[in-house]
């Protein structure tokens, strides 16, 4: 097993940094009855979602996220599975799990990608 | 090999030594809490796909102080995360690392005072980060709280 | 001068039931009286069953580390009064095996130590051996080294590591703190062979940086530091970076009139003790490059 791997969790935490910023500061998660309080509502995100621009952010947002997380989760299991055997596993297993999310993750910015 | 006489979990909290000790157990809870979120979160989203009436009538699910206070946290969480990662891509990878010099004694105060300085500038960015987001979270939390 | 008591509680492993049990100690404190004094005073006056490991008392030998009011500490080296309390919890070294009450094993931590090679690898082995010449060395790559050259086992910063806490194949902050040592010194020409031990889940990517290890050594030595050069080294070396200078040439030979210093001292003496030579036989073998 290659630790290096380790490596990514830097790059993409630098990434995310700016992402996370990004994210953070034009969403206001705040909800009021009957809809969102800000631009969390339907014609808002929808009229985000169409321009192409926001479609790169999310769909590069998304892959360094799950790339970051998947690799973070996997160092804390690594520190309690020791055997060579076990550590292939929780990598395959994590990966399946972290595969199935990102393509889950995946469909909303696919389906409006189109408008 | 044997595990007896390792302390397994509980090594995360014990023993704090030092500050670093601690954010590095905090860093490793809010990593655990945000990749929770994050798969929460996916899930939230992909309510899109099923239209105008799944997402407002989510929306509404999520209205309440519950996943308020949840939000907030988790807002918290990303900016403790980010701000010591940031702390810990700088300094695990050696890009600010001193030279390497002969100790002098009293051995201990020597490499503390060191690494002090590193830990201040991340405190800094982290209260700056809770003072902008944090805070602007939390009044508008209140006010929607109050209504 | 009034009488100062401390009361001792001993966290002490039963190798028998496999359990711990707390015992108390009430003790006369004096100025400058350090922990290891206490619990030799206990030894003495109290409880003789009492088993603790010791030998210099003065922080050199590193055997007496312990773990005080949940910290690893030299006992040695920790007046009583500084820490002031009146209560002080002493239990065996973390994330080690318990051998008898306050004795912890130190079987994987030095298990540790032997795999990453702590002795210099020359390409040249039989002039390692057999040597003719001096190496060179000067101030700065010396003042390189020294800082981790200061560490003495005695298995601190293994016990504050939190990944150590789970993961018994991790290396830990003391054979990681040697293999840079032996990495950076300069008459040292196994590199590439250390960064790859060092390059594993269980080498530096196992550490998150807690530096636990450099708050508890007693010796400055800076573990987590060495950690952070050796991961740079692996970061500069998958980028195709220039990593470590190439080891300094041997001193130049002596004039052939001039005998060398290392052929004056003659044939070693005779063995007189039983049992002498096979264990001098055994030296030699597990500290000859030739037969390792």
């Amino acid at each position: 097993m290659n630790g290096r791997i380790r490596l990514g969790i830097y790059f993409s935490g630098a990434l995310l940094a700016v992402l996370v910023l990004i994210h953070l500061s034009l969403f206001s998660y705040w909800f009021v009855e009957g809809g969102y309080y800000t631009n969390m509502s339907w014609e808002a995100v929808s009229e985000r979602m169409n321009s192409l621009l926001w479609d790169a952010f999310y769909l590069v947002f998304l892959t360094t996220v799950m790339a970051h997380s998947y690799i973070g989760i996997r160092n804390i299991l690594f520190e309690y599975i020791t055997s060579d055997g076990g550590r292939r596993l929780v990598t395959y297993a994590l990966a399946l799990i972290w595969i199935s999310a990102y393509i889950y993750g995946l469909i909303p910015i696919i389906a409006s990608a189109g408008g | 090999m044997s595990r007896k006489g390792r302390k397994g979990i509980l090594g995360w909290i014990i023993p704090i030594t030092n500050m670093e000790r601690l954010l590095y157990s905090l860093h490793r809870i809010t990593g655990i809490g945000l990749t929770l979120y994050l798969f929460i979160h996916i899930y939230e989203t992909s309510m899109r796909a099923l239209g105008r009436e799944t997402w407002i009538s989510t929306s509404e699910f999520l209205d309440n102080p519950v996943f308020h206070i949840g939000l907030l946290l988790v807002v918290l969480a990303a900016i403790f995360h980010g701000a010591n990662g940031i702390r810990l891509i700088l300094q695990e990878l050696g890009l600010i690392a001193p030279k390497p010099t002969q100790p002098v004694y009293p051995y201990r105060k020597y490499h503390r005072e060191r690494r002090v300085y590193i830990v201040t500038i991340t405190m800094l960015i982290l209260g700056i980060g809770v003072a902008i987001f944090a805070l602007r979270d939390f009044l508008i939390l209140l006010e929607v709280l109050g209504k | 001068m009034e009488e100062r008591k401390v009361i001792f509680r001993l966290r002490r492993y039963d190798p028998e039931t496999g359990g711990y049990r707390e015992d108390r100690y009430e003790i006369p404190v004096y100025r400058g009286m350090t922990v290891l004094d206490g619990l030799i005073w206990i030894k003495e006056n109290l409880d003789r069953t009492v088993s603790y490991r010791a030998s210099c008392r003065m922080g050199l030998c590193g055997s007496c580390g312990m773990t005080v009011n949940g910290r690893p500490t030299l006992t040695c080296e920790t007046q009583i009064l500084s820490l002031e309390r009146d209560e002080l919890t002493i239990e065996p070294l973390y994330n080690m095996e318990p051998v008898r009450d306050l004795v912890a094993d130190f079987h994987q931590f030095f298990k540790n130590q032997r795999a990453i090679k702590p002795y210099l690898i020359r390409r040249d082995i039989e002039e390692q051996v057999e040597p003719t010449r001096e190496y060179l060395q000067d101030p700065e790559e010396w003042n390189l080294y020294i800082q981790f050259a200061m560490c003495i086992t005695c298995g601190l910063c293994y016990s504050a590591c939190p990944t150590t806490a789970t993961n018994e194949k991790y290396l830990g902050p003391q054979a990681l703190a040697n293999l840079f040592r032996f990495y950076i010194d300069s008459r040292d020409e196994g590199w590439e062979e250390r960064l790859a031990i060092a390059d594993s889940e269980d080498g530096v990517w196992g550490c998150h940086l807690a530096t636990g290890c450099s708050e508890v050594c007693p010796k400055g030595v800076d573990p987590a530091l060495a950690i952070q050069l050796l991961r740079r080294e692996i970061l500069r070396k998958s980028l195709g970076k220039k990593t470590r200078r190439e080891a300094r040439p041997l001193a130049p030979l002596l004039p052939p009139e001039e005998e060398s210093p290392y052929r004056a001292f003659g044939e070693a003496p005779e063995f007189t003790v039983e049992g002498a030579e096979e264990a001098a036989e055994k030296f030699n073998i597990l500290h000859d490059p030739r037969k390792r």
